[in-house]
């Protein structure tokens, strides 16, 4: 009897403490992948172009140049993203630095040209854009791209994709026109 | 019959223990958790003041304080609401968490102003409005208060800076949260005149 | 005997603890499972004319597809191909909320959905294809002024979808209080 009694209390503790947490339960369903493929999640997939870093970004706004500097480094990120049975607005968008310090896409650069928070993805048009983030030079490496269609998704699909580090040194100005950058 | 009144009276006896040690039990454990409350409550009015150009650590923000001072328009050149005044308060803040954030609205709060709604906060390298501050970069900003233009200010702006404490798993789902701490620190800036433009 | 007859309870308390589990589970679970069939589409009626639903009857006023240099001279780089579909809403009964959460969108032969583009984006077209008329409204802000008995309601929306997928459009349309049913009317565009 006591045998017993105790196995289950045991069983029961392990149980309980292998169960993952209720944010892990209801929170991303990740895929995780590098940036030379094509990541596909169930909803939408992404395709990485380019990876370019700079200390100044520059564009022109309703006519009106706008330069922006940073105590860090820009990082813009060119990707081609693909919905594919549902319109995905891909709203999300965060930086893991080396770290592991989360950098959301900035907002200061968001009514640049081409920025992919402003493009809705609709199945079976491919969009293309750009992602621009703002981080401390030193979490350059090892860093992974993380896109969703809103922060902190929950039981909706979440791409993480390794970004090679990139061995040359910032440029030290990022021109963004319509037409690429 | 005599047994028998023994025999009941050393019943009543224990009840009567019984009741007594469940009393003293349930006694002690209030009065240990009341004067937990009042130690703890004790602690919290030394509030430390502090100067400008000190950091103060106030959790997920590290603030530093530049001054303070009335200003002719806002930061990034937009008009004053008419009718208004505006106060500017210019510092350095930090990001101490490990992700961007825009939860600066609570951090600061005027204590000899009439009741003051959240301050607008601008970055001042871009003389526009600030957004999310990113981990480990420290920016120039100023936070904005609109006040009645009929209301008398005080020489001298007191602000209380609050500070949050993190907490990996909360109690109740079990995920990582910054909660509230209490106030961490005073300042007391000299409010000068009215400016068009604010030192960071 | 007695002992016969405890362990035979005994036995079938046994079994009937699944049964009464997965009762127990569907009772608490109800609310979620109304709440998604809610928000799911499975019963739709299809029509090419006049169909009754959330108390009017619709149809399908006017449909425009624009980008391949036909309607309006507009070519559109690539695939990318502008649908722009008008619903005309006949009031049988006041609708009072009866739209509320009301979803359009364009739905192809294989199940793909797009959803409309947002009103800032609609709004900003409309003015550019038709600078002398006032945008028309679309669902979800008529659904918060619906028409009374026997007046109308036009309603557009507007969709950004691939060349490729426009010969076996439908359009779909649903309120909240009524899903999983819906209506939906192909558009029937070349």
């Amino acid at each position: 009897m006591i045998p017993a009694v105790l196995g289950a209390a045991a069983l029961l503790a392990a149980l309980q403490a292998t169960t993952p947490p209720y944010a892990t339960l209801t929170g991303p369903i990740s895929t995780v992948g590098r940036q030379s493929d094509t990541v596909s999640s169930d909803t939408f997939s992404v395709k990485i172009n380019r990876v370019l870093k700079a200390k100044s970004i520059a564009y022109k706004q309703f006519g009106r140049a706008v330069d922006l500097q940073s105590s860090g480094v820009w990082v813009a990120v060119s990707a081609e993203l693909q919905a594919f049975q549902k319109t995905v607005p891909v709203r999300a968008a965060t930086l893991i630095g080396s770290s592991g310090r989360m950098y959301r896409q900035s907002r200061r650069a968001g009514d640049a040209p081409n920025v992919l928070s402003t493009k809705t993805v609709q199945p079976g048009l491919p969009t293309t854009g750009l992602l621009v983030f703002e981080l401390p030079e030193d979490e350059l490496r090892n860093m992974k791209l993380v896109l969703s269609e809103q922060y902190d998704p929950q039981l909706k699909d979440e791409i993480s994709v390794s970004l090679e580090t990139i061995e040359t040194a910032p440029q030290a100005r990022l021109e963004i026109r319509k037409d690429g950058v | 019959m005599g047994g028998l009144k023994r025999a009941m009276r050393s019943k009543t006896g224990k009840a009567w223990l019984t009741k007594l040690l469940a009393g003293a039990g349930g006694l002690l454990a209030a009065s240990i958790s009341l004067g937990y409350t009042l130690y703890e409550r004790r602690q919290a009015d030394v509030v430390p003041q502090v100067e400008v150009a000190t950091p103060v650590d106030a959790g997920r923000w590290k603030v530093s304080f530049a001054g303070s001072a009335l200003a002719k328009e806002m930061p990034n050149g937009a008009k004053i609401s008419p009718g208004k005044k505006a106060i500017v308060v210019s510092m350095m803040l930090e990001n101490l968490s490990a992700q961007s954030s825009n939860l600066y609205g609570s951090l600061i709060k005027p204590t000899n102003l009439p009741d003051t709604p959240k301050p607008q906060y601008y970055l001042s390298r871009d003389r526009a409005i600030l957004w999310d501050l990113q981990p480990r970069m420290p920016e120039a900003v100023t936070a904005v208060w609109e006040v009645p233009a009929n209301v008398a200010l005080p020489d001298v702006l007191r602000l209380r800076v609050e500070g949050e404490f993190f907490k990996p798993r909360d109690n109740l789902y079990n995920a990582p949260g910054w909660f509230p701490l209490g106030t961490v620190a005073e300042i007391a800036l000299p409010l000068d005149g009215e400016t068009s433009e604010t030192k960071p | 005997m007695a002992f016969d007859r405890e362990r035979r309870t005994w036995l079938l308390s046994l079994a009937s603890l699944p049964l009464l589990v997965v009762a127990a589970v569907v009772v608490n679970a109800w609310r979620n499972i109304e709440d998604y069939r809610h928000r799911i589409e499975t019963d739709i009626q299809q029509g090419s004319g006049q169909l009754d639903y959330a108390g009017a009857a619709w149809r399908l006023e006017k449909v425009r597809l624009i980008g391949d240099g036909r309607d309006a001279q507009l070519r559109l780089p690539g695939e990318m191909r502008l649908i722009i579909v008008r619903m005309v809403a006949t009031a049988a009964r006041d609708i009072g909320d009866g739209w509320s959460q009301c979803e359009v969108s364009l739905v192809d032969g294989t199940g793909r959905r797009w959803l409309p583009l947002d009103v800032i984006l609609s709004s900003d077209i409309s003015r550019d294809l038709e600078p002398n008329s006032e945008p028309v409204k679309g669902c979800g802000i008529t659904s918060l002024h619906p028409p009374h008995q026997d007046h109308a309601a036009l309603i557009e929306e507007k969709f950004v979808v691939p060349a490729a997928a426009v010969s076996t459009l439908a359009v779909r349309l649903s309120v909240a209080a009524l899903r999983p049913r819906a209506i939906g009317f192909p558009l029937a565009l070349n």
